[in-house]
Protein backbone atom coordinates (compact mmCIF):
# COMPACT_ATOMS: atom_id res chain seq x y z
CA UNK A 1 0.00 0.00 0.00
CA UNK A 2 2.60 2.71 1.01
CA UNK A 3 1.33 6.62 1.07
CA UNK A 4 2.97 9.79 0.35
CA UNK A 5 5.33 9.44 3.62
CA UNK A 6 6.33 5.95 2.32
CA UNK A 7 7.39 7.40 -1.75
CA UNK A 8 9.36 10.75 -0.03
CA UNK A 9 11.38 8.78 2.67
CA UNK A 10 12.01 5.35 1.20
CA UNK A 11 15.31 5.03 -0.82
CA UNK A 12 14.20 2.17 -2.51
CA UNK A 13 11.90 4.27 -4.88
CA UNK A 14 12.79 4.03 -8.65
CA UNK A 15 11.64 6.06 -11.29
CA UNK A 16 9.45 2.93 -12.62
CA UNK A 17 7.23 3.59 -8.95
CA UNK A 18 7.14 7.06 -9.89
CA UNK A 19 6.22 6.65 -13.62
CA UNK A 20 3.49 4.53 -12.25
CA UNK A 21 1.98 6.68 -9.50
CA UNK A 22 1.88 9.47 -12.13
CA UNK A 23 0.07 7.22 -14.17
CA UNK A 24 -1.60 6.40 -11.91
CA UNK A 25 -3.08 9.68 -10.90
CA UNK A 26 -3.53 11.12 -13.96
CA UNK A 27 -6.55 7.89 -14.26
CA UNK A 28 -8.12 8.74 -11.03
CA UNK A 29 -8.32 12.56 -11.80
CA UNK A 30 -10.02 11.12 -15.16
CA UNK A 31 -12.58 8.37 -13.30
CA UNK A 32 -13.05 11.43 -10.57
CA UNK A 33 -14.40 13.82 -13.31
CA UNK A 34 -16.41 11.03 -15.38
CA UNK A 35 -17.64 10.59 -12.01
CA UNK A 36 -18.85 14.31 -12.08
CA UNK A 37 -20.16 14.42 -15.68
CA UNK A 38 -22.70 11.71 -14.23
CA UNK A 39 -23.58 13.46 -11.24
CA UNK A 40 -23.78 16.99 -12.54
CA UNK A 41 -27.09 18.42 -12.34
CA UNK A 42 -29.92 19.31 -14.84
CA UNK A 43 -28.54 22.08 -17.54
CA UNK A 44 -24.78 21.79 -16.66
CA UNK A 45 -22.36 20.57 -18.68
CA UNK A 46 -19.30 19.52 -17.92
CA UNK A 47 -16.13 19.72 -21.39
CA UNK A 48 -12.38 19.44 -20.96
CA UNK A 49 -10.59 23.00 -19.60
CA UNK A 50 -7.16 24.15 -20.04
CA UNK A 51 -4.76 21.73 -18.58
CA UNK A 52 -2.08 21.86 -15.92
CA UNK A 53 1.11 20.95 -16.18
CA UNK A 54 2.29 18.40 -13.75
CA UNK A 55 6.10 18.01 -13.04
CA UNK A 56 6.57 17.52 -8.87
CA UNK A 57 10.15 16.95 -7.41
CA UNK A 58 9.87 13.30 -7.24
CA UNK A 59 9.55 13.37 -11.08
CA UNK A 60 11.98 15.56 -11.74
CA UNK A 61 13.96 13.65 -9.27
CA UNK A 62 13.32 10.59 -10.71
CA UNK A 63 13.43 11.87 -14.60
CA UNK A 64 10.13 11.24 -15.45
CA UNK A 65 8.61 13.40 -17.90
CA UNK A 66 6.72 16.05 -17.26
CA UNK A 67 3.15 15.25 -18.23
CA UNK A 68 -0.47 17.90 -18.69
CA UNK A 69 -3.12 16.80 -16.66
CA UNK A 70 -6.89 17.82 -17.95
CA UNK A 71 -8.94 20.14 -15.73
CA UNK A 72 -13.04 20.12 -16.07
CA UNK A 73 -15.00 23.07 -16.95
CA UNK A 74 -18.66 22.67 -15.71
CA UNK A 75 -21.30 25.30 -16.55
CA UNK A 76 -24.79 25.60 -17.01
CA UNK A 77 -27.12 27.41 -19.26
CA UNK A 78 -27.54 30.37 -16.83
CA UNK A 79 -23.96 31.67 -17.01
CA UNK A 80 -22.96 30.03 -14.01
CA UNK A 81 -19.32 27.95 -13.92
CA UNK A 82 -16.90 26.38 -11.97
CA UNK A 83 -13.69 24.59 -12.55
CA UNK A 84 -11.73 21.53 -11.54
CA UNK A 85 -7.86 21.42 -11.34
CA UNK A 86 -5.48 19.18 -10.22
CA UNK A 87 -3.32 20.68 -7.39
CA UNK A 88 -0.82 17.84 -6.63
CA UNK A 89 -0.33 13.91 -6.32
CA UNK A 90 2.79 14.46 -3.32
CA UNK A 91 1.16 16.45 -0.83
CA UNK A 92 1.77 15.29 2.50
CA UNK A 93 -1.38 13.60 4.23
CA UNK A 94 -2.97 12.88 1.36
CA UNK A 95 -2.71 11.04 -2.15
CA UNK A 96 -3.37 13.62 -4.42
CA UNK A 97 -5.69 17.22 -4.01
CA UNK A 98 -7.97 18.72 -6.68
CA UNK A 99 -9.56 21.86 -6.11
CA UNK A 100 -13.04 23.08 -6.98
CA UNK A 101 -13.46 26.73 -7.55
CA UNK A 102 -16.65 28.10 -7.86
CA UNK A 103 -16.33 32.29 -8.37
CA UNK A 104 -14.97 33.15 -5.00
CA UNK A 105 -15.73 29.92 -3.39
CA UNK A 106 -13.19 27.48 -3.43
CA UNK A 107 -12.98 23.71 -2.19
CA UNK A 108 -10.41 21.16 -2.03
CA UNK A 109 -11.15 17.35 -3.01
CA UNK A 110 -8.55 15.09 -1.30
CA UNK A 111 -8.10 11.52 -1.93
CA UNK A 112 -7.29 9.75 1.22
CA UNK A 113 -6.76 6.07 0.37
CA UNK A 114 -3.27 4.57 0.12
CA UNK A 115 -1.05 4.43 -3.35
CA UNK A 116 -2.60 2.54 -5.63
CA UNK A 117 -5.62 1.75 -4.10
CA UNK A 118 -9.12 2.54 -5.26
CA UNK A 119 -9.57 6.54 -4.45
CA UNK A 120 -11.47 7.49 -1.43
CA UNK A 121 -12.23 11.01 -2.59
CA UNK A 122 -13.13 13.71 0.37
CA UNK A 123 -14.29 17.29 0.50
CA UNK A 124 -14.67 20.60 2.17
CA UNK A 125 -14.57 23.91 1.49
CA UNK A 126 -11.41 25.87 1.89
CA UNK A 127 -12.84 28.36 4.91
CA UNK A 128 -13.69 24.85 6.78
CA UNK A 129 -11.07 22.17 5.99
CA UNK A 130 -11.65 19.89 9.36
CA UNK A 131 -15.18 19.51 8.29
CA UNK A 132 -14.21 16.73 5.65
CA UNK A 133 -16.84 14.59 4.06
CA UNK A 134 -17.12 12.17 1.10
CA UNK A 135 -17.23 13.62 -1.86
CA UNK A 136 -21.03 12.33 -3.40
CA UNK A 137 -23.45 13.60 -5.75
CA UNK A 138 -25.13 15.46 -3.12
CA UNK A 139 -22.02 16.94 -2.05
CA UNK A 140 -21.31 17.80 -5.49
CA UNK A 141 -24.88 19.28 -5.96
CA UNK A 142 -24.47 21.83 -3.02
CA UNK A 143 -21.11 22.82 -3.64
CA UNK A 144 -22.36 24.20 -7.08
CA UNK A 145 -23.18 27.86 -7.31
CA UNK B 1 -2.69 18.84 21.79
CA UNK B 2 -4.40 21.83 23.26
CA UNK B 3 -3.52 24.15 20.86
CA UNK B 4 -3.64 22.22 17.79
CA UNK B 5 -7.02 23.69 16.51
CA UNK B 6 -5.92 26.98 17.07
CA UNK B 7 -3.06 26.20 14.72
CA UNK B 8 -4.93 24.02 11.94
CA UNK B 9 -7.54 27.14 11.66
CA UNK B 10 -4.20 29.98 11.77
CA UNK B 11 -2.73 27.76 8.68
CA UNK B 12 -6.39 27.77 7.30
CA UNK B 13 -6.60 31.52 7.30
CA UNK B 14 -3.30 32.41 5.65
CA UNK B 15 -2.93 29.49 3.33
CA UNK B 16 -6.56 31.11 2.29
CA UNK B 17 -5.34 34.37 1.79
CA UNK B 18 -2.12 33.30 -0.04
CA UNK B 19 -4.66 31.66 -2.81
CA UNK B 20 -6.37 34.29 -2.95
CA UNK B 21 -3.12 36.32 -4.13
CA UNK B 22 -2.50 33.41 -6.32
CA UNK B 23 -5.65 32.88 -7.82
CA UNK B 24 -5.24 36.92 -8.46
CA UNK B 25 -2.57 35.93 -10.87
CA UNK B 26 -1.90 34.62 -14.28
CA UNK B 27 -0.49 30.84 -13.51
CA UNK B 28 2.12 31.76 -16.18
CA UNK B 29 3.24 34.49 -14.61
CA UNK B 30 6.35 34.46 -12.30
CA UNK B 31 4.55 35.65 -9.24
CA UNK B 32 1.78 32.73 -9.30
CA UNK B 33 4.67 30.27 -8.77
CA UNK B 34 6.50 33.07 -5.79
CA UNK B 35 3.10 32.87 -4.19
CA UNK B 36 2.69 28.94 -4.41
CA UNK B 37 6.32 29.27 -2.98
CA UNK B 38 5.07 30.61 0.14
CA UNK B 39 1.84 28.23 0.48
CA UNK B 40 4.68 25.66 0.38
CA UNK B 41 6.44 27.78 3.05
CA UNK B 42 3.61 28.30 4.81
CA UNK B 43 2.58 24.95 4.69
CA UNK B 44 5.81 23.68 6.52
CA UNK B 45 6.00 26.26 8.95
CA UNK B 46 2.69 25.34 10.07
CA UNK B 47 3.77 21.76 9.78
CA UNK B 48 6.57 21.91 11.95
CA UNK B 49 4.19 23.54 14.84
CA UNK B 50 1.46 21.21 14.86
CA UNK B 51 4.00 18.53 15.23
CA UNK B 52 5.04 20.17 18.33
CA UNK B 53 1.93 19.48 19.92
CA UNK B 54 2.07 15.89 19.20
CA UNK B 55 5.27 15.75 20.62
CA UNK B 56 4.56 17.48 24.18
CA UNK B 57 1.57 14.66 24.41
CA UNK B 58 4.31 11.78 23.62
CA UNK B 59 5.86 13.00 26.50
CA UNK B 60 3.39 13.31 28.41
CA UNK B 61 1.98 10.31 27.63
CA UNK B 62 5.50 9.10 28.43
CA UNK B 63 5.89 9.93 31.81
CA UNK B 64 2.40 9.17 33.07
CA UNK B 65 3.75 5.12 31.59
CA UNK B 66 6.74 5.47 33.18
CA UNK B 67 5.29 6.87 36.72
CA UNK B 68 2.64 4.24 36.52
CA UNK B 69 5.48 2.04 35.72
CA UNK B 70 7.94 2.97 39.00
CA UNK B 71 4.96 2.37 41.04
CA UNK B 72 4.10 -0.95 40.31
CA UNK B 73 4.02 -3.35 43.14
CA UNK B 74 6.01 -5.87 41.74
CA UNK B 75 9.85 -5.29 41.27
CA UNK B 76 9.57 -7.45 37.75
CA UNK B 77 7.54 -5.08 36.32
CA UNK B 78 8.64 -1.84 37.93
CA UNK B 79 12.81 -2.57 37.63
CA UNK B 80 12.62 -1.79 33.94
CA UNK B 81 11.04 1.52 34.31
CA UNK B 82 12.94 2.57 37.32
CA UNK B 83 15.84 3.41 35.01
CA UNK B 84 13.51 6.97 33.60
CA UNK B 85 13.09 10.13 35.49
CA UNK B 86 9.80 11.70 34.42
CA UNK B 87 10.74 14.12 36.11
CA UNK B 88 13.41 15.27 33.73
CA UNK B 89 13.01 17.72 31.62
CA UNK B 90 14.53 15.66 28.40
CA UNK B 91 13.40 12.04 30.34
CA UNK B 92 17.06 11.09 30.76
CA UNK B 93 17.73 11.45 27.62
CA UNK B 94 15.36 9.12 25.81
CA UNK B 95 14.85 10.25 22.41
CA UNK B 96 12.05 10.75 20.21
CA UNK B 97 11.86 6.78 18.91
CA UNK B 98 12.49 5.57 22.41
CA UNK B 99 10.08 7.83 24.00
CA UNK B 100 7.04 6.95 21.64
CA UNK B 101 8.38 3.72 21.49
CA UNK B 102 7.28 3.53 25.52
CA UNK B 103 3.91 4.85 24.56
CA UNK B 104 3.20 3.02 20.98
CA UNK B 105 3.50 -0.46 19.91
CA UNK B 106 6.55 -0.68 17.09
CA UNK B 107 4.97 -2.81 14.53
CA UNK B 108 2.13 -0.48 14.57
CA UNK B 109 0.70 2.02 11.58
CA UNK B 110 0.62 4.63 14.07
CA UNK B 111 4.27 3.98 15.20
CA UNK B 112 5.51 3.90 11.58
CA UNK B 113 3.11 7.32 10.71
CA UNK B 114 4.62 8.92 13.61
CA UNK B 115 8.30 8.48 13.15
CA UNK B 116 7.82 9.28 9.00
CA UNK B 117 6.36 12.72 10.53
CA UNK B 118 9.07 13.21 12.75
CA UNK B 119 11.62 12.28 9.98
CA UNK B 120 9.62 15.32 7.73
CA UNK B 121 9.97 17.40 10.94
CA UNK B 122 13.34 16.95 11.28
CA UNK B 123 14.56 18.01 7.86
CA UNK B 124 12.59 21.25 8.19
CA UNK B 125 13.52 22.30 11.47
CA UNK B 126 17.29 21.63 10.46
CA UNK B 127 16.59 24.14 7.31
CA UNK B 128 15.91 21.69 4.65
CA UNK B 129 12.67 22.79 3.53
CA UNK B 130 10.83 20.13 1.53
CA UNK B 131 9.63 20.54 -1.76
CA UNK B 132 6.55 19.00 -1.56
CA UNK B 133 3.46 20.14 0.03
CA UNK B 134 1.94 19.37 2.68
CA UNK B 135 -1.93 18.98 3.73
CA UNK B 136 -1.84 20.51 6.99
CA UNK B 137 -5.53 19.83 8.01
CA UNK B 138 -5.05 16.30 6.91
CA UNK B 139 -1.96 16.07 9.06
CA UNK B 140 -3.80 17.47 12.28
CA UNK B 141 -6.25 14.60 12.12
CA UNK B 142 -3.40 11.93 11.48
CA UNK B 143 -2.06 13.54 14.50
CA UNK B 144 -5.04 12.96 16.19
CA UNK B 145 -4.98 9.67 15.40
CA UNK B 146 -1.84 9.39 16.60
CA UNK B 147 -2.71 10.42 19.92
CA UNK B 148 -5.74 8.35 20.01
CA UNK B 149 -3.30 5.45 20.03
CA UNK B 150 -1.08 6.61 22.77
CA UNK B 151 -0.84 4.04 25.65
CA UNK B 152 -0.30 6.26 29.22
CA UNK B 153 -0.69 2.56 31.23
Amino acid sequence: MGNVLDDITDETIDSHHVQRRVDDWEARVKRLYAIVSEWLPERWTARTGSPVWMHEEMMRRFDVAARQIPTLLLTNGSGKSAVLEPRGLWIIGTNGRIDLKCGPRHYLIVDVAGNFEPPQWQAASAEQRLDRVDFTESWLRQALP
Amino acid sequence: MRDLQAIAAAYQQIDNFLEGLRDAQDPADRAHDRIAQRQRINDQAYFVLAWGQLESDVDDACREAIRRGRTHREWRHRRAWSLYNPDDRRLSGLGFQDRLTLVLEKESPCWKLAMQHYNVRNQIAHGVLRSEGIDVTSVVQEFYLIQSALSRS
